[in-house]
């Protein structure tokens, strides 16, 4: 009995020692790694987005809900100066080994009194990816990435070639720009029936 | 163990990086040499990571080692082991984000490395201070100079590439067999029986008689 006791009580101060310097590292880097994670995604967003200069993010129920897009992770306004010039969405569809962090960015199109028309894509990025290197890997190469740029929602099919060797990795990218654009349209219609309703 | 000679601090060094190294000769700590070793900066930071570890614990382990009683050593190891590896993973994600990002996963798992634990349990828990922590540092010089030829072999014939940089001619077609799983372990057989042979012919006429404290039991 006293044994236990012993070995009980050595092994709660040890914990406790251990519990205090983990404490300590925590403060230290607590910080810096907060910060960092606010940077990576500032920057995603820039990168998929370069002319707007502020993003904010999209309180809208319905569209981060379950079920109309269920690999959607965030969806962003962005702006310039004030005034929104496109959105930027973060999708995490299934790739051929784990998810693929796709972000979006799409521009509302030029005359927004068209509000059917076709939003055009600016630019689409590939965050950290456990895709085989050396084929579904390519998808991060700017070869694939840049078809998407400048390219209408509407000619994604006829505009942006799938890798060879890498069909589900790539398919997984374009079906990600596919449903940003349909978010995108979900977006303004919701915006456009609740301003009916004003 | 009897009789105790001061081991000169060159001897147990040495004995990590070659008499025992830890991935050529235990063959211990398979799980990352074969997960990280895709490209060489993952190696070698996976070995810097391991080595820190391994030399605190060991360390820590060996101060501790008359104030803990035998029947709870293993808890108390893994409180050790855990909250060091606990603390690099903090300090990787907060100072070096890029090495995170390639070794994120990797990380924790150094808590269940048995080359740690095989450290603690059969050196470090019955050696001194002074000798456990050049144990832990030549063990994890012995890891990391192990995992970094292995992840060179592989990214330089998987990806043409040495620690980034383009190293082959333009027309090499890169194997990329070798940076997937079953590369992992092409590379570590082949490697492992080149060290083997080399040490054989070339090495063992050099090394002094082997002394065998505290080592072979994982």
């Amino acid at each position: 009995m006293r044994d236990i006791a012993n070995a009980g009580i050595r092994l709660l101060v040890i914990s406790l020692v251990a519990a205090l310097l983990l404490a300590g590292t925590n403060m230290i880097t607590r910080g810096p790694i907060a910060e960092r994670q606010r940077d990576n995604a500032v920057s995603a967003r820039q990168a998929v987005m370069p002319e707007a200069d502020s993003f904010e993010p999209v309180e809208w129920p319905e569209l981060t809900g379950l079920d109309a897009f269920p690999s959607l992770a965030e969806a962003f306004e962005a702006r310039r100066g004030g005034e929104v010039v496109g959105y930027t969405f973060l999708f995490t569809p299934m790739g051929y080994k784990a998810e693929i962090p796709v972000s979006v960015g799409i521009t509302l199109p030029d005359g927004t009194d068209s509000p059917d028309g076709p939003g055009t894509i600016t630019g689409v990025a590939i965050g950290d990816i456990s895709e085989t290197s050396g084929l579904g890997s390519r998808i991060k190469e700017d070869a694939f990435l840049s078809q998407f740029r400048g390219v209408g929602t509407d000619r994604l099919d006829s505009d942006v070639n799938t890798i060879t060797g890498a069909t589900i990795s790539s398919g997984a990218v374009k079906d990600a720009v596919r449903n940003a654009a349909l978010a995108l349209n979900a977006l303004r219609e919701g915006a456009a029936s609740q301003d009916g309703e004003e | 163990m009897a009789v105790k000679q001061r081991a000169p601090a060159g001897f147990i060094i040495r004995n990590g990086i070659l008499d025992e190294n830890p991935t050529f000769r235990l063959v211990l700590g398979m799980c990352p040499t074969l997960a990280v070793t895709t490209a060489a900066i993952n190696g070698l930071g996976m070995g810097a990571a391991t080595t820190f570890v391994l030399t605190m614990s060991n360390l820590f382990i060996s101060l501790l080692r008359k104030q803990i009683p035998d029947n709870i050593r293993i808890p108390a190891f893994v409180v050790v082991i855990a909250s060091f590896t606990t603390i690099v993973q903090l300090l990787i994600k907060a100072f070096v984000p890029a090495l995170d990002t390639a070794l994120g996963i990797f990380i924790p798992l150094i808590v269940v490395n048995c080359i740690v634990f095989a450290r603690a349990e059969a050196f470090a828990f019955k050696n001194t201070a002074r000798d456990s922590t050049l144990d832990g540092l030549g063990m994890g010089i012995g890891f990391t100079l192990a995992l970094t030829i292995l992840s060179s072999v592989r990214e330089i014939l998987g990806g043409g590439t040495w620690f980034g940089l383009r190293v082959m001619p333009a027309g090499f077609q890169p194997m990329s067999i070798l940076t997937q799983p079953p590369g992992g372990f092409l590379t570590l057989g082949i490697v492992l029986a080149l060290f083997n042979l080399v040490e054989k012919r070339y090495l063992r006429k050099l090394t002094a008689p082997r002394n065998d404290a505290g080592c072979h039991t994982a």
